[in-house]
């Protein structure tokens, strides 16, 4: 039994397979938000069913990602399941587990100082950009995938790394009033700006003239897949559909920002009304 | 100087044994010195006798012992070498025969071998044969001879096998060996270089 999901050069088989080090992992989250939450509330902070719904959807997408059998086909077996661990690890799971606090809780985290100036430093949106392009980066040279996806350790790190990535650039999106250092306009550039980087390695992916990653050129064949052509999908999914997340993201941003601005103006012209109405005598 | 040493000279390297030089730089393991190409006769998918020396004669042969039901290491090389045969230019992967012995010809029948060998490339020749004369062929070649394991699934076996794919020049002779885990880089890289090689002559 494999505590983790890791590339084993086995045969691959639609047996389910046990792996309780990520089962351990999400009851770990999981365990760590019911104890947030529980510590807010006791303080007087509301916290909607929203939020909750929220953060375990983001725990769903990290358990997806992680047990069978998305884990091991991704460890071993295919470059797209693995590209699609990148997804929902780097992009899809980190925003709703951090939209999974209110606002109210991050705020009153941030009373600590230690956590204030975590808080603060995380925010901030060149070395979150910077660190997260770096780890997609790294993460995809042939000689880092090649060497760590056979151990569990190196599978765990891998895993870690696109989370950790994935938590660090959406918090400068994410990060409220007094925390946040991006006005919505300067957020939907950043998100934009995320887009860019990843055509590197995708472009990579897509066009290379033949397998780049000795580790699933060589593993053993998944429904007749061929190497290559497994390799092309996994470059098209990664910028196509991390281009569409990241844009969905810069809509929710947009429309938010425009409903504040109507709401804004709407008051605004309220409040002229009512000063240029003559005084009833 | 008389022209007689000069012409005794000419005959007696004209008569000396042909030396294959292989390429400085193959990515696969250089035999050497190069053996000679094995003999053996066996049946091809349409059940017709297929004399291995003499329908290969000229080509460069990639030789592999394997059977269908083996989960790894037989599709890869297969995939492997059929993805850059196909990216070659035709001229090129004509002058190549991939050459498919079966270790477990019981459940290999020819059908089963040619259906399987197709996913791959029509092209490619499937062998089987009697249990004596695969054993034959696989000592003709120089490896060890498969063995029958039984599988702890659905009362299934499995048959270990000689992993390397043997790769023989258009001279005939044994020029690399290419164990598993040698990718479809390196084969693009040797293949080329293995077609070019003529006996006697610097690559």
């Amino acid at each position: 039994m494999s505590w983790w999901c890791s590339a084993t050069g086995q045969a691959w088989t639609w047996t389910w397979q046990p792996f309780p080090g990520v089962w351990l992992f999400v009851l770990l989250i999981l365990g760590s938000y019911v104890l947030l939450r529980r510590k807010a509330m006791a303080a007087g902070v509301a916290w909607p069913l929203i939020r909750d719904t929220s953060f375990i959807t983001g725990a769903i997408l990290i358990w997806a990602a992680l047990d069978w059998p998305i884990g091991p086909l991704g460890a071993g077996y295919l470059v797209t399941v693995h590209t699609l661990q990148y997804l929902l690890l780097g992009l899809l799971a980190p925003p709703f587990l951090l939209m999974g606090c209110p606002p109210e809780a991050w705020q009153q985290l941030a009373r600590n100082p230690a956590w204030r100036r975590s808080l603060n430093f995380a925010a901030r949106p060149l070395p979150a950009f910077l660190l997260f392009n770096v780890v997609l980066l790294v993460t995809h040279l042939p000689g880092v995938v090649d060497t760590l996806m056979p151990s569990q350790l190196g599978s765990f790190v891998f895993d870690m790394a696109w989370l950790g990535a994935g938590l660090v650039l959406w918090w400068p999106v994410i990060a409220p009033a007094g925390l946040s250092r991006m006005s919505e306009p300067v957020r939907m550039g950043y998100l934009f700006g995320a887009t860019l980087i990843p055509t590197i390695p995708a472009a990579f992916l897509t066009f290379a003239s033949y397998p780049v990653y000795a580790l699933y050129e060589l593993a053993p064949p998944v429904m007749d897949i061929a190497a290559r052509t497994d390799q092309q999908a996994a470059g098209l999914l990664m910028k196509v559909a991390g281009d569409l997340i990241l844009l969905v993201a810069i809509a929710i941003v947009f429309f938010r920002w425009s409903a504040s601005e109507h709401k804004a103006d709407d008051a605004e012209r309220l409040r002229r009304t009512s000063l240029s109405r003559p005084a009833s005598v | 100087m008389t022209p007689y040493p000069v012409l005794a000279l000419t005959l007696l390297l004209a008569c000396a044994p042909a030396d294959t030089t292989l390429p400085p730089d193959l990515r696969g393991v250089a035999v050497t010195p190069p053996g000679e190409k094995p003999e053996f006769t066996l049946t091809d998918t349409n059940g017709d006798v297929f004399d291995f020396r003499k329908e290969t004669d000229g080509t460069l042969t990639l030789l592999f012992f394997g059977y269908t039901n083996c989960p790894d290491i037989c599709p890869v090389h297969m995939a492997n070498i059929a993805a850059v045969l196909h990216k070659l230019p035709i001229s090129m992967a004509r002058q190549v025969s991939v050459v498919f012995v079966t270790t477990d010809p019981a459940r290999d029948t020819p059908e089963r071998l040619r259906t399987w060998l197709d996913n791959f490339d029509p092209e490619f020749i499937g062998l089987t044969g009697s249990d004596s004369a695969l054993k034959g062929a696989q000592a003709a070649a120089g490896v060890l001879a498969a063995v029958v394991t039984p599988s702890s699934s659905h009362g299934d076996y499995m048959v270990g096998h000689a992993a390397q794919v043997l790769a023989y020049t258009p001279d005939n002779l044994q020029a690399a060996v290419y164990p598993f885990g040698t990718r479809q880089e390196d084969w693009a890289h040797d293949i080329p270089r293995l077609l070019s090689v003529e006996s006697g002559n610097q690559p």
